[in-house]
């Protein structure tokens, strides 16, 4: 086996960082906004805020990093008609989901933003389905990878 | 309406910005990816393309596609992303902006493409093909940039209400 570019390695780095920080950030929120009695009403949507720009910034890197993994394959890249390719078309679908359905969370958290306050229930709900959705994500990435 | 004649480019409209640029760029590249992949022609283009470059076209695309959101959106949102313009003239904006970000994308693009074959020594295609980019390459890519456009800012209108909905 040839030993890989280090620019491979690092775009390989780039994509488990960057899924790292969804998730982990993902979870941080859901977690701040359980604990709302505890912590104070504008450090959750500031943190919130902080988040949907990290948030944004690693799909971006999710995206551009992925296409790098592909290109690594070259013309040895299964057919979509493939096991391995119909992993990949449901990966595919489902980031497609998550940056859509993301949107109008980001959207609501801008809005929070400028009123300083949450939306009782909102919150919780919005950054818990995203952390269940992304952990399906992670799933799918796995058993992509084990082939 | 003051604000809109003049309106602050606070962090809530760098965000909006942040998250519609990048939102295009990834779901249109995720899209090309889907339509390749399952008409069997990904493989070839990933190999015709060096991970420096792919990486770098990307960058590009997702640089002048937040510029682009971010001159589209002035304006446009007022304090909680009620649309502060008629619809019909942000659709409209967000057309000709769409458009701009096509010929905008496209000198990175030629360049991205051009520097491989220079630094192979292929002078003279990198001239022609330079040639198509200026003329009739700068038309197809604001129209094809105009649809995007129009396709998008009508996905944005859909979320955007959805968003606002949760927000009553």
């Amino acid at each position: 086996m040839p030993p890989l570019h280090p620019l491979s390695l690092f775009v390989r780095w780039a994509h488990v960082a960057g899924m790292a920080a969804i998730l982990g950030g993902a979870l941080l929120v859901w977690w701040l906004t359980a604990r709302r009695s505890r912590v104070e009403d504008g450090i959750v949507v500031q943190v919130a805020e902080r988040y949907e720009w990290i948030f944004w910034g690693a799909i971006g890197l999710q995206v551009m990093t992925g296409v790098g993994n592909l290109g690594a394959f070259g013309d040895a890249l299964p057919a979509a008609g493939s096991a391995w390719g119909t992993k990949l078309v449901v990966k595919l679908l489902a980031v497609l989901a998550l940056a859509v359905l993301s949107v109008p969370r980001t959207l609501i958290v801008a809005v929070m933003a400028v009123k300083g306050r949450p939306l009782p229930r909102v919150l919780p709900v919005l950054y818990a389905g995203t952390t269940a959705y992304v952990v399906g994500i992670l799933g799918l990435a796995v058993w992509l990878a084990h082939g | 309406m003051a604000d809109v004649a003049a309106p602050p480019t606070s962090e809530r409209d760098l965000l909006v910005a942040w998250v519609l640029g990048t939102f295009h760029a990834a779901t249109l590249i995720i899209i090309l990816l889907l339509v390749l992949l399952l008409t069997g022609g990904l493989a070839s283009v990933l190999t015709s393309l060096s991970t420096a470059a792919g990486l770098a076209l990307f960058s590009a695309l997702w640089f002048t596609t937040i510029w682009s959101a971010h001159r589209m959106l002035h304006g446009v949102f007022g304090e909680t992303l009620q649309i502060a313009l008629p619809l019909g003239k942000v659709i409209a904006r967000a057309s000709r902006r769409g458009g701009i970000n096509g010929v905008v994308f496209l000198p990175f693009l030629a360049v991205i493409l051009a520097v491989p074959a220079v630094l192979n020594g292929d002078i003279l295609p990198v001239l022609f093909g330079g040639l198509v980019f200026a003329t009739p390459g700068v038309a197809i890519a604001f129209l094809v940039g105009y649809l995007l456009g129009l396709l998008f800012a009508s996905i944005d209108a859909v979320l955007l209400s959805a968003a606002r909905s949760i927000l009553k």
